[in-house]
């Protein structure tokens, strides 16, 4: 089943997300397209796990380091990806995401580039499906 | 002797200990201790937010003595006021904490 895309992608609060993101099922299977983000020198790492027919988005997942505004970005891309067209997602930027989530302080929002840069690698991934948890 | 604190208690942790105390005491040069770093949990981290009146004296005190402040990134969110603190004042958490003190680590940490 195709979803529709569930949410704008501004409106909520990093508190919100990051609570929503602490109580996300888990999804377990296999995925399509698997995308990586690393800042190594902070130690953070965000991977997008993504399922894409026929150029939509049809589930979505992450895992990410526990930082919460890290959390929160990557929650509210999760939501807002899924039932979209991978070229509206790929034309999504940071500076998109960082507007969106009011409430972030200036020198935190670069996560938001981490979250948007693992978001675009997986839409971008070969498409093989496989399973890459960890 | 270079000391961190960490507020980790609510109650008068900030009102008293640190209002009456530490902060009039790094006011008057005698608290005995060279502080580097305060770090704030909890209702600790209204102390942190832009108009509070000890707060603006404690970031005063940190700018002349280089005290690193920095409250607790997930009750500052929670508090919805991680957008709302002071100038310089940054919010993390324990990674964020070690890393801003490798170059300049505490010989003790004091949990109050």
């Amino acid at each position: 089943m195709r979803p529709e895309p569930c949410c704008a992608l501004g409106g909520r609060s990093p508190r919100d997300l990051f609570e929503a993101a602490l109580r996300r099922p888990r999804w377990t299977g296999p995925s399509d397209h698997i995308g990586h983000g690393r800042d190594p020198a902070e130690k953070l790492e965000v991977i997008f796990y993504l399922d894409v027919d026929d150029g939509l988005v049809v589930r979505a997942d992450y895992r990410a380091t526990t930082c919460p505004t890290l959390l929160a970005y990557c929650e509210l891309l999760a939501h807002w990806v899924a039932g979209r067209r991978t070229e509206e997602a790929l034309a999504l930027r940071a500076a998109d995401l960082v507007a969106a989530v009011q409430g972030v302080p200036a020198h935190r929002q670069g996560r938001a580039a981490l979250a948007v840069e693992a978001l675009h690698a997986a839409l971008n991934s070969d498409g093989e499906r496989r399973s890459e948890r960890r | 002797m270079k000391v961190a604190y960490i507020f980790a208690t609510t109650g008068h942790t900030v009102s008293y200990k640190l209002g009456r105390m530490i902060l009039p005491q790094l006011e008057e040069d005698r608290h005995g201790a060279d502080v580097v770093a305060m770090f704030f949990f909890e209702d600790n981290n209204y102390i942190l937010r832009k108009g509070d009146p000890l707060g603006e004296r404690l970031v005063k005190v940190a700018r002349e003595k280089n005290i690193l402040l920095m409250g607790c990134d997930q009750c500052c969110y929670e508090r919805d006021i991680a957008d709302k603190l002071f100038d310089g004042v940054l919010i993390g958490c324990f990674p964020d904490l070690y890393r801003a003190l490798a170059s300049n680590p505490p010989d003790q940490v004091i949990t109050l």
